[in-house]
């Protein structure tokens, strides 16, 4: 990054584009409408609760909606219809015999409470490795979703379609 | 410890610049210069941050390639504090005149003399009190210029990447959807196509 840019402004600026990302790919994922990713075309995306909506300029600036299937609830789809972004949601990740399990933070790309598909091994270095490199893989992943997602948000046309999807999901 | 067992949480970062060449024949010293140094409360001190080795995480004499492992560094921070409480200290800062004031036969002491017994008394419970714990994992893979911390709070990240800079002087970038997506739609000359979107989903009511 050119140090004449300075890192707090880039955030502000382009601040909407993880929120933005998590809510087309958990839409995606729940529509089976998700491009799949050139590393790993199989990829299957699953949503799971809890869902965590923001809004900066609502009477309700945020929701939480927990409990099975709350991705498909009526309460997620009003709250994508009234403008809501996701800012976090539990996902599952499969690819090919792997399954990763986290929370992702749409503003940070914080992975939380990640479950890794690394099985024991009585060698500690080596168990390190494997799990650092399962982190590795699933982080790949989720920017290459979002190296996917970028010229979508950045094309008037198709972005306007994409929200006016999500707020049809209301209705 | 989550980078070796159990569900981890992590920050990732990425160096601002590759690291210097010397890295392997200087690190060990810089290490050192921020390990964990135990707290020393006869001089004041409440909190000690520093470098430990996860793998041992008593050991104060591991050297760089200790911690290196093929193309990954494995570090640990550790952050020791000690607290006392603040309602005992001015029980015990009020008895403690009280008995000066009865053996020198005064009603009150100098304000000088009262902030003496507060820091003696500091000092003494800092020792009595057994310091909080914490350790905080961290994998830098050399290969990749990235660094995952395992934390997700801001502030303990921000801290642990002011540390990483003053040992390495190397600044850490976190890899934010708001920073990666800026430098991808800068090379992807899309941030008119950004700009563009975002107006027009606004215009229409909301982004």
């Amino acid at each position: 990054m050119p140090k004449s840019v300075d890192a707090m402004e880039i955030m502000q600026r382009y601040g909407a584009l993880g929120p933005d990302f998590l809510t087309w790919l958990c839409v995606g994922a729940m529509n089976a409408t998700l491009p799949p990713p050139p590393a790993e075309p199989g990829l299957v995306v699953r949503v799971l609760g809890p869902l965590v909506f923001t809004a900066e300029q609502a009477e309700v600036t945020k929701a939480s909606f927990a409990g099975e299937d709350a991705a498909l609830s009526p309460e997620a789809a009003a709250a994508l219809a009234a403008g809501k972004r996701l800012v976090r949601a539990r996902l599952e990740l499969t690819a090919q015999d792997a399954t990763w399990t986290f929370t992702l933070d749409g503003e940070t790309f914080d992975l939380k409470s990640l479950k890794l598909p690394v099985p024991k091994v009585p060698d500690l270095d080596e168990y390190l490795a494997l799990r650092v490199q399962a982190t590795q893989q699933v982080a790949f992943l989720v920017q290459q979703l979002f190296e996917l997602f970028v010229p979508i948000r950045c094309d008037k046309a198709r972005w306007a379609a994409e929200v006016k999807g999500w707020r049809a999901l209301g209705k | 410890m989550p980078f070796r067992s159990g569900a981890l949480s992590v920050r990732r970062f990425r160096l601002e610049e590759p690291p210097p060449e010397s890295l392997s024949r200087t690190a060990t010293m810089a290490i050192r210069r921020h390990a964990y140094k135990p707290i020393q409360p006869e001089r004041g001190e409440r909190e000690s941050f520093g470098w430990v080795n996860p793998r041992r995480l008593l050991d104060n004499t591991y050297t760089w390639d200790d911690i290196v492992d093929g193309n990954l560094v494995f570090l640990a921070v550790r952050k020791d504090k000690k607290s006392f409480n603040k309602t005992l200290f001015k029980a015990r800062r009020d008895e403690m005149i009280e008995t000066v004031c009865k053996q020198k036969g005064i009603e009150r002491i100098t304000r000088q003399h009262r902030l003496a017994i507060e820091e003696e008394l500091t000092v003494t419970m800092l020792k009595e009190v057994t310091p909080t714990t914490a350790f905080t994992e961290l994998v830098w893979d050399t290969n990749t210029d990235e660094v995952m911390i395992g934390a997700t709070s801001r502030t303990l990240c921000e801290r642990i990447a002011d540390l990483f800079q003053s040992t390495f002087d190397r600044r850490l970038l976190p890899l934010f959807p708001s920073l990666v997506g800026w430098r991808l739609l800068s090379e992807q000359g899309l941030e008119e196509g950004y700009a563009e979107a975002t107006e027009a989903a606004m215009k229409r009511g909301r982004n």
